[in-house]
Order: C-alpha cells, then sequence, then structure tokens
C-alpha cells in the first residue's frame, strides 16, 4: 500500500511538471515551428501541426530584409560588449571581494545604482552628445552602453564567487614569489573560471537582448537584431513566416548557448541573487 | 621624498572609475537638460519649470498608474507561478528533474522584442493559437481596452515565473534537512510546515528576486513597444513607454529628462524600500513567529 502511494504521488508530480513546462516552452515551440512554415501554412487555423519544413521564410529575411547585417552587428557588439565588461567588472569584483576599505560600501552601492537606473536616463543625454560628437561611431556608442548592463551583473555575481573562493591559496602563492595579480591570475582566476563564464553569458544575453540601446544609438549603421525585427513588426503588410523567422534569429543564439553552458549559467543565476 | 603608493584595491578599482565617468557625466546632463528650455534658441535655464509640467501632467499620472497595476499584477503573478514550479522541481517525487530544470528557464532568457512579436502573433484575432485554442477566435486580446493589460501582464508572466523558478528551486534545495525532519517529527501538516519553516528561509531569496522583477518592471518598455506601443489608446502606456513617446516622438527632450529624474527618484526609493522591508524581517524568529 505504501508503495503504490508512492508511486501514484511521483506520477502526479511529474505529470504536473510536464504540462506546466511544456505550457511555458509553447510560446518558443510555436514560433519556431512557424519559422518553417510556408505562408499559408503560418496563418492557418486550425493549425498545421505536421508539415515539410521550408527555409524560404529565412531566404527572403535575408534577401528582401536584409538581415544579414544586423546579425553581424548583434554578434560584434555583444561579443566585445561582454569582453570590455569582464574586463572591467573582473578586478572590480575581486577588489570588492578582498580589500577591506572605506570606500567599499559606497562603490558596491554605486554599481548597484548603475543596475537600478532606468534605461533612459542614460539613453537621452547619450543620444545629445552623440548626436553632437561624431568622432565615436555607432558601434562603440552602443558596446560601451551595453557595458552598462554587463559590467554590473560581472561585478554582483564574481563578487559573491570570489567570496566563496579562500584567499590561502593566493597566499601560498604570493609566498612562493608571486605576485597579488599573478597570483589572481594563475590561482582564483582558474578556480573562479564557472563563475566567470556565468557572468559572461549573461553578460553576453544582456547586450544580445537590448533594444532602446541599439534602437537610440546605433541608427542605422549599428542596427541589432532586436532592432531590425522590432521594424519589421511596424511593416504593417509584414508575413508571419517573416516575423516569426525573425524572432526566432533574435532568440535562438541565446537559448542555444544559456543550453550549452546550462550548469554554469544556472548556478550564476542563483548566485547573483544572493 | 618618498612618493606615497596608491592602496592596492586602488588600482584594481582604476579601470571601472575611468568606464563610469561618462555615465556620471551622461546623469549630470540629464539633471542640466531637466532645467533648461530646449525650444529656445540658447537653451535658456528655467529652474524646475519641467518639474511643475511633469507634477500637472495628467497622462503622466496615468501612465504611472498602469506601471503600478502592471507592476503588481505580473510580478505577484510570476511570484506565486514561479515559486509553484520551484515546489514541483525541487520535490524528490520527480523524475527526470535534471531535463525539467534545465529548460525551464529558457521564456526568462528571450528578449522583450522576441517575445512581444511571438506573443502578438499568438494573440492575434482570427488566425492566432491562443485564440483557437481556448475557443475564442474573434477576441482581439490586444486591442481590446478591458484585455490588453491583462495580456501584456500575462507575456511578462511568461518571461518572469520562469526566473522566480530557477531562484527558488536553487534556493528550495540549498535548505537544511534537519528543521523539516524535525517538524515532520512534531506532526506539522505540510501546509504549516511551508508557510511556517519553507517561506521564511527562502525570504532573502525571494527578496532579491522581487527587487531584480521590480527594478526592470518600472523600465519596461521594449516588451509593450513590441505589443502594443502603449495602445489601444494609452491604456498600457507605462512610464518607460511614456518617456520614450516625449523623446523620441514629441522630441521634448527636456520633459523627458525631468520624467527620468523622477522615475530614478522613484526606484530608487522602492529599491531602498524593498531593501529595508526585508531588513525590517530578517529575525528567523520574528518571521516564523508572524
Amino acid at each position: 500500500m505504501p508503495i503504490r502511494r508512492r508511486w501514484v504521488g511521483t506520477a502526479a508530480v511529474t505529470a504536473a511538471t510536464a504540462v506546466t513546462v511544456a505550457l511555458f516552452l509553447f510560446p518558443i515551440y510555436w514560433i519556431v515551428t512557424m519559422a518553417f512554415k510556408d505562408f499559408i501554412l503560418a496563418t492557418r487555423i486550425p493549425p498545421a501541426w505536421f508539415f515539410v519544413p521550408t527555409l524560404e521564410n529565412f531566404q527572403g529575411l535575408f534577401h528582401s530584409e536584409g538581415f544579414g547585417r544586423p546579425l553581424l552587428n548583434s554578434i560584434i557588439i555583444a561579443f566585445a560588449a561582454t569582453a570590455i565588461s569582464l574586463a572591467l567588472g573582473t578586478p572590480t569584483a575581486y577588489a570588492l571581494a578582498r580589500f577591506r576599505f572605506r570606500l567599499r560600501g559606497p562603490a558596491e552601492f554605486f554599481i548597484l545604482f548603475i543596475r537600478m537606473l532606468p534605461t533612459f536616463a542614460l539613453v537621452i543625454p547619450l543620444f545629445v552628445l552623440l548626436s553632437q560628437v561624431s568622432a565615436f561611431g555607432p558601434h562603440a556608442s552602443v558596446i560601451f552602453a551595453h557595458t552598462l548592463i554587463g559590467v554590473p551583473i560581472v561585478v554582483w555575481l564574481l563578487r559573491s564567487y570570489f567570496g566563496t573562493i579562500s584567499p590561502d591559496l593566493e597566499h601560498a602563492a604570493m609566498l612562493d614569489g608571486c605576485s597579488r595579480l599573478g597570483a589572481l591570475v594563475r590561482v582564483t582566476l582558474p578556480v573562479a573560471a564557472p563563475g566567470i563564464v556565468a557572468a559572461g553569458v549573461l553578460a553576453f544575453i544582456g547586450s544580445w537582448n537590448d533594444f532602446v540601446y541599439a534602437l537610440i544609438l546605433g541608427g542605422e549603421t549599428a542596427k541589432t537584431m532586436p532592432v531590425t525585427l522590432a521594424g519589421l513588426i511596424t511593416q504593417i503588410r509584414a508575413e508571419w513566416g517573416f516575423l516569426a523567422a525573425g524572432g526566432t534569429l533574435t532568440m535562438a543564439p541565446v537559448l542555444v548557448i544559456a543550453l550549452l553552458v546550462r550548469r554554469y549559467f544556472l548556478s550564476g543565476l542563483a548566485f547573483g541573487s544572493e | 621624498m618618498r612618493v606615497r603608493r596608491p592602496p592596492t584595491w586602488a588600482i584594481y578599482l582604476l579601470p571601472v572609475l575611468l568606464w563610469s565617468i561618462p555615465a556620471m557625466l551622461s546623469l549630470a546632463r540629464v539633471v542640466d537638460m531637466s532645467l533648461r528650455d530646449w525650444q529656445l534658441p540658447g537653451r535658456p535655464f528655467i529652474g524646475p519649470q519641467h518639474y511643475e509640467r511633469v507634477f500637472n501632467d495628467t497622462v503622466l499620472w496615468a501612465s504611472l498608474r498602469t506601471t503600478l497595476a502592471f507592476g503588481v499584477a505580473s510580478a505577484g503573478l510570476s511570484f506565486l507561478v514561479g515559486l509553484g514550479i520551484a515546489l514541483l522541481l525541487a520535490s524528490e517525487r520527480l523524475r527526470w528533474r535534471t531535463l525539467f530544470r534545465s529548460v525551464i528557464f529558457l521564456p526568462y532568457l528571450v528578449s522583450p522584442i522576441a517575445a512581444g512579436v511571438t506573443w502578438k502573433l499568438m494573440y492575434a484575432p482570427g488566425d492566432g493559437i491562443v485564440g483557437y485554442l481556448l475557443g475564442l477566435p474573434s477576441v482581439d486580446w490586444l486591442g481590446d481596452l478591458g484585455l490588453s493589460l491583462p495580456a501584456v501582464v500575462g507575456v511578462a508572466v511568461w518571461q518572469w515565473a520562469p526566473f522566480y523558478a530557477v531562484i527558488l528551486t536553487a534556493g528550495l534545495l540549498a535548505l537544511p534537512r534537519e528543521p523539516f525532519e524535525a517538524a515532520q517529527i512534531d506532526g506539522a501538516d505540510a501546509l504549516r510546515t511551508f508557510r511556517h519553516l519553507t517561506l521564511p528561509m527562502l525570504r532573502p531569496m525571494i527578496q532579491v528576486a522581487v527587487l531584480l522583477n521590480v527594478i526592470d518592471v518600472l523600465r519596461t518598455f521594449a516588451l509593450v513597444f513590441a505589443l502594443t506601443e502603449g495602445g489601444p489608446g494609452r491604456i498600457t502606456e507605462v512610464i518607460g513607454m511614456h518617456i520614450y513617446l516625449t523623446a523620441f516622438r514629441f522630441f521634448r527632450m527636456d520633459d523627458a529628462a525631468a520624467q527620468t529624474i523622477l522615475l530614478i527618484a522613484l526606484t530608487a526609493t522602492i529599491t531602498l524600500a524593498l531593501r529595508r522591508l526585508g531588513e525590517g524581517h530578517g529575525g528567523r524568529s520574528r518571521a516564523a513567529a508572524a
């Protein structure tokens, strides 16, 4: 009898979870499959659950809507913003985790403050500033703006990560003649690699998904995927297949990367919340 | 004479300090913009007149109310749904838990514009899948005065509930076992255990997750832009949308700057209040007794 009740409980919990997870994944499934439907099937109700996939929407997207350039822009901007955010944020996080100094509290608050700022607080003055000074290319402006998203994520996440790594290892390396920087690079950074991967992925996602900075600061030259996709929505006669293909291309890289490194990434999300 | 060496920590903070200078200059610039008239040549200093205008701006107050309704509904529902999912995902009874845990977070990572496009197609009257599945094919979810805000809230919950689920699953799995064993020995039922043990112990994680969610809610823009552009009428015009329209459709940069400063103040106040609230209930015994 107890064995049987246990079995029923397992089945109920698993079924409830499966239904819930399926519900949450359904929109992603729906948009991705729609991207591979031809223009008749895309809008057909009742929907075609089984169909012969076609690439015509993606071909149309690259040929007539010019999605190639935005894809390249998004890749360049997201990688650059991630690299700079890690380069700036890692030493900051290290200092906040290891040193005791009077400005530590204010420095932490400052990072939180940047995290908290409404996007428009910086986009409006940056827009005015950059329309006057054109020496800064639109790519560089968007990359800089995206470090405002990335650096706080990196600092917040890595500060708690460094906090869990004992400084004893570093001290041992320093006794053996390493400088503090040498000890950080050779001893602590390799141990912190999972945290750095998680922080990098989150910074990358923040940059890739951003809309406002890219819209206002990027202009036509540095148009990213979300901006191009948003432009497609406002076309009244936009085909559903095109919209679905654009949505798929915009979300796919982020979802694939996150799934590939999900172990680091999930612990990173949880870490960032401490 | 010896030159004093800067302290070690300063060297590590120098890069981020240099990086923050343009950000701080930009902020100073917003304050400056909000105190000048940009319509007049020479952009003369006019003091806090924009702030007076903003305070008397009924549309702004309406959009703040919309933001409040949207924020409370979406954050509250996301938390409840996310907590429910987390309880399922952390259950010892669950089979294939690795699979479920490693896909549930995906909606949270979809860019708001892509999420907006996806749901716009799903909500479409006539050909949309939502209407078809619910048997209400002619309902215009995003175009109806009464339904559009709930429809936008639905998309926000779709994105944020998975975030809560991930954070709270991690929190539940990290809880110590002893108090639960003790409660079981004392004969406490599941509901009492949940209310007096699980929830208070999860409190710090809930607090941070809510904080991050609320910060995000207050600057919601892209999702609304993609779904409704603030319409129908101005029903879904959240504060981010309002600032965007002021600055880039009506080109009143100075008014938008004043609105932005007020939004910063509002966000800071809410952030601090949430942190204070968390500290006030910080004691585990007090939370457990409540």
